[in-house]
């Protein structure tokens, strides 16, 4: 089991202010007669003074594989289209399970909004910061697995492509997030609300980074790669 | 005060700005006989004309929360000063919440905005809202619309259970659901009476639903 402390540097709040500038078209063809870019920044800054960003994470090797799933020790992935990526790795497979959060206090700033445009630039904020790191961490992983020869996917978390949300009970199953403020209630959201869980496919070989290269699904919002086999 | 057409150029102009105190200053010279009408009227339409703005892709979701917070801010003074706020949504009462174990409520909070820009009595339970809440808040305020929001596929079943203790009671309620997981389709097969799909269209879908119950 291993925890992250993924402070913000300035780096990072300043790819976040570009982020978040990004997400709420700025600048961009529609004038915003308000000062939003000002918005922006003092959330970003607000947020830099409270986040307490911490993840939690732990590795697991993979017991066996079916075209529907794949198990561990924990608790099986039931994701057909992740297990078909497991499916042409070679090597002795692990699964990664990992959550991170960006603590209560940052994670309530949107909800302590007084107007539906404050409500806004706060949420999407904090949803990219929380993205951003997530970032942070799997490109650590990502290192570190490289050291000792291996390769990973990128993050994969329920909810998405074709895993259920109820998959959120085999990582909270694996990893002890209470120890970093997550829990996960019986509809399977995690509260603080501003949280990520995911899991990693690490092995000798990996195919691709995401299950994306075997679906089809044009429009789909999430794509990360282009469908690439039948 | 100016003639009509003056002062509904000086509320579209003034709302196109976000500029919610020169409007809090034409209804103080403005005859209190002529707020609840006329200029109210006036700011409706204003508000209208920028939804369809933001439908046509001519106006940002940023800039239209922020004609939303102008108008609210405007019938809020509009209220302070003793006068009713009169629109065609005057007397539609909407029960709104997100709900059980889903705490995300961005989505339900702007449509709740949008509702009472638009002159509807919005009582808003909040999020994670427990399913027989609805059913009493609705009984409460004696209200023509239920609007249900949900963000999780494991939570967005509780709809289709709140609406079937809503049908078992015999009240006529226009219901409403939005939220990422749902489609059109899902609305339907849940017993509702309609689907809004995003802020852009909350308030035609809303009408539609709502003439569909009540004719």
């Amino acid at each position: 089991m291993g925890f992250l402390h993924p402070g913000f540097s300035e780096e990072m709040i300043e790819c976040l202010k570009g982020r978040v500038r990004t997400s709420m078209g700025i600048p961009g063809p529609l004038a915003v007669s308000h000062d939003l870019e000002g918005m922006v920044t003092e959330a970003v800054d607000t947020f830099n003074q409270v986040s307490r960003s911490r993840a939690i994470y732990t590795t697991m090797p993979v017991i066996s594989r079916t075209s529907s799933e794949i198990l561990t020790r924990t608790g099986s992935i039931s994701s057909p289209r992740f297990a078909r990526l497991a499916s042409r790795s070679t090597g002795d497979l692990s699964i990664v399970f990992m959550v991170a959060t960006l603590g209560e206090h940052a994670s309530s700033l949107a909800q302590e909004q007084k107007t539906l445009l404050s409500s806004l630039v706060y949420d999407t904020m904090l949803s990219e910061a929380v993205e951003l790191a997530a970032d942070t961490i799997e490109d650590a992983l990502h290192r570190e697995m490289r050291m000792h020869g291996l390769e990973m996917t990128s993050r994969f978390s329920p909810g998405y492509c074709d895993w259920p949300l109820d998959g959120q009970r085999v990582i909270f199953k694996s990893v002890d997030a209470a120890t970093i403020g997550v829990e996960l209630n019986e509809y399977c959201v995690m509260v603080p609300e501003k949280s990520l869980s995911c899991i990693f496919l690490a092995g000798s070989t990996i195919p691709c980074p995401t299950p994306c290269s075997f679906c089809s699904k044009e429009n789909c919002p999430w794509r990360r790669e282009l469908f690439s086999e039948s | 005060m100016d003639s009509d057409s003056d002062s509904a150029h000086r509320i579209h102009e003034a709302l196109r700005r976000h500029d919610a105190a020169a409007i809090v200053d034409l209804l103080n010279a403005c005859n209190p006989e002529r707020i609840s009408s006329d200029i109210t009227g006036n700011l409706l339409e204003a508000l209208e004309q920028q939804r369809l703005n933001l439908m046509s892709n001519a106006l940002s979701l940023p800039e239209f929360l922020l004609t939303i917070d102008t108008v609210n801010a405007c019938l809020e003074t509009i209220r302070n000063l003793g006068t009713e706020v009169c629109t065609k949504n005057h007397g539609i009462r909407v029960v709104i919440g997100v709900v059980q174990g889903d705490p995300h409520d961005l989505g339900k909070n702007i449509i709740t905005g949008l509702y009472r820009a638009h002159g509807y009595e919005v009582h808003d339970l909040g999020r994670s809202v427990p399913k027989d809440a609805f059913l009493h808040t609705l009984m409460q305020h004696d209200a023509q619309i239920l609007a249900l929001s949900a963000m999780m596929s494991t939570t967005m079943p509780f709809m289709k259970e709140i609406i079937h203790d809503v049908r078992v009671t015999g009240r006529k309620v226009a219901v409403i659901l939005g939220g990422a997981p749902l489609d059109a389709a899902t609305a339907r097969s849940y017993g509702a009476d309609g689907y809004a799909q995003s802020a852009r269209s909350a308030i035609e879908e809303t009408e539609e639903a709502f003439s569909k119950v009540f004719g």
